[in-house]
């Protein structure tokens, strides 16, 4: 999920940074009160979860846990992801400092849009509940796929081909991680509910 | 949250770390052997490879990892320094420099050593995954001997027959480490890689904590801002 340093060309380089510094900045407007802690403690989890390999035959895929940062941090899923995607990319190596920018965008423009379509759900009690942390799984790491394949293809690469692996990689990830947001998100909801507030 | 991350800890222990793909080379029989690896071990198939001349930078030739991430070529005449490229799909991409000196290789990402190939009259190839061999009219058996990444050694006996045929004879997997053979320099050799390998793929516990740290850190020195412009009310 990582894309690495000099694959994109520069105009993809740039416009990523943009629209990943404007969602930072708002962002950081809505880390308020109790809720910098838990972005902190969640950046903390981002950073650690892509050292968590799960082997899927065709590839290699490693848990992201965008979906549930978008979910409940929203717009503030920027911020987190940046910095948890700085310290990967300098210990680790995973991608690099010039991509930062594309690949924050990758991973929290889907996260926010998990945060959207489905912060009401969670804050039922039915299936609801149930079906909105697992397809947010789903949106945000679906999601954070495709717009790596539609990078990938913009600087020359074959669009369906790059499509077809995340599909493939990506479907028993997102089914692995939407079962981790649901006992997540359940103990959250009895431990600090304030969390799912807004 | 503890009880989260005791979660994501207990996790950490039995799962391997991942998602960086290397790319390692080294020098046989006067070819380049690439060898393509993710960051948890397991191998770079079917992956993109692209040879470029260092200096002038101008494509020399481009191939695919095998099924075991080996890719294999002969370096062209007259070019003193190779830069070889892996992409592994995604956006994963990988990159290191060879030096030719006369027939020697140095890479400068490892050490590369000057190796003698086994004389044992071998029909060379080691290209794993390829279809086809060239077998000389005069030979009636041949004898693949099949080298895997994990250090295991299977060889394979076939007979040629009179239309180009083969019959396999004989399928032997060998244990690295139980023999004894000559060509002793192809298991140093593939000691060398497990070694690397090892290495680059063990937890880095370390940096985690270190990570870790940091993040807090600079979460703690945004509370303290917030804190000081009274935006953020904690109590």
């Amino acid at each position: 999920m990582h894309i690495s340093e000099g694959v994109l060309p520069t105009w993809e380089i740039v416009t990523a940074w943009g629209i990943t510094l404007i969602g930072t900045a708002i962002g950081l407007r809505k880390l308020e009160g109790e809720k910098l802690v838990l972005a902190a403690l969640l950046t903390s989890l981002f950073f650690v979860a892509s050292l968590i390999h799960v082997p899927i035959g065709v590839g290699s895929a490693h848990l992201l846990f965008n979906g549930f940062i978008g979910l409940i941090l929203g717009w503030a899923a920027f911020p987190t992801i940046l910095i948890g995607l700085l310290f990967q990319a300098l210990l680790f190596q995973f991608g690099g400092l010039m991509v930062l920018g594309v690949n924050t965008f990758n991973m929290a423009f889907p996260a926010v849009v998990a945060h959207y379509l489905f912060k009401n759900w969670i804050k039922t009690d039915g299936w609801k509940f149930y079906a909105g942390a697992f397809l947010s799984a789903f949106v945000a790491i679906l999601g954070a796929g495709l717009l790596v394949a539609i990078e990938l293809a913009l600087a020359g690469e074959k669009f369906i081909k790059d499509a077809e692996l995340i599909f493939l990689i990506h479907i028993p990830l997102a089914t692995v991680e939407g079962i981790i947001y649901i006992f997540l998100l359940k103990f959250l909801k009895k431990t600090s509910p304030q969390f799912l507030e807004d | 949250m503890k009880k989260t991350f005791a979660v994501v800890f207990l996790l950490l222990s039995t799962v391997v770390f991942a998602h960086k793909v290397s790319i390692f080379a080294t020098e046989q029989n006067g070819k380049i052997d690439v060898y393509g690896y993710f960051s948890d071990g397991t191998p770079a198939k079917n992956s993109q490879v692209e040879v470029y001349d260092a200096l002038s930078g101008k494509l020399l030739l481009s191939g695919k990892t095998d099924s075991n991430g080996f890719f294999e070529f002969t370096p062209p005449q007259g070019v003193k320094e190779l830069k070889i490229v892996l992409y592994s799909g995604l956006g994963h991409k990988a990159v290191t420099t060879y030096q030719l000196e006369g027939n020697s290789f140095q890479t400068t990402t490892t050490q590369g050593k000057e190796k003698t190939t086994p004389s044992e009259g071998n029909i060379t190839t080691t290209n794993l995954g390829t279809e086809s061999i060239k077998v000389p009219s005069n030979v009636e058996k041949i004898q693949l001997i099949l080298y895997t990444a994990d250090g295991k050694k299977e060889i394979f006996t076939f007979k040629v027959g009179g239309n180009q045929t083969l019959t396999k004879v004989e399928q032997k997997n060998v244990n690295q480490t139980a023999e004894n053979s000559k060509s002793s320099n192809e298991q140093e050799e593939l000691q060398k890689i497990r070694q690397i390998v090892n290495k680059e793929t063990a937890f880095p516990w370390a940096k985690v904590f270190c990570g870790i740290g940091w993040i807090l850190g600079i979460f703690g020195i945004l509370e303290f801002i917030y804190a000081r412009r009274g935006k953020n009310k904690v109590d």
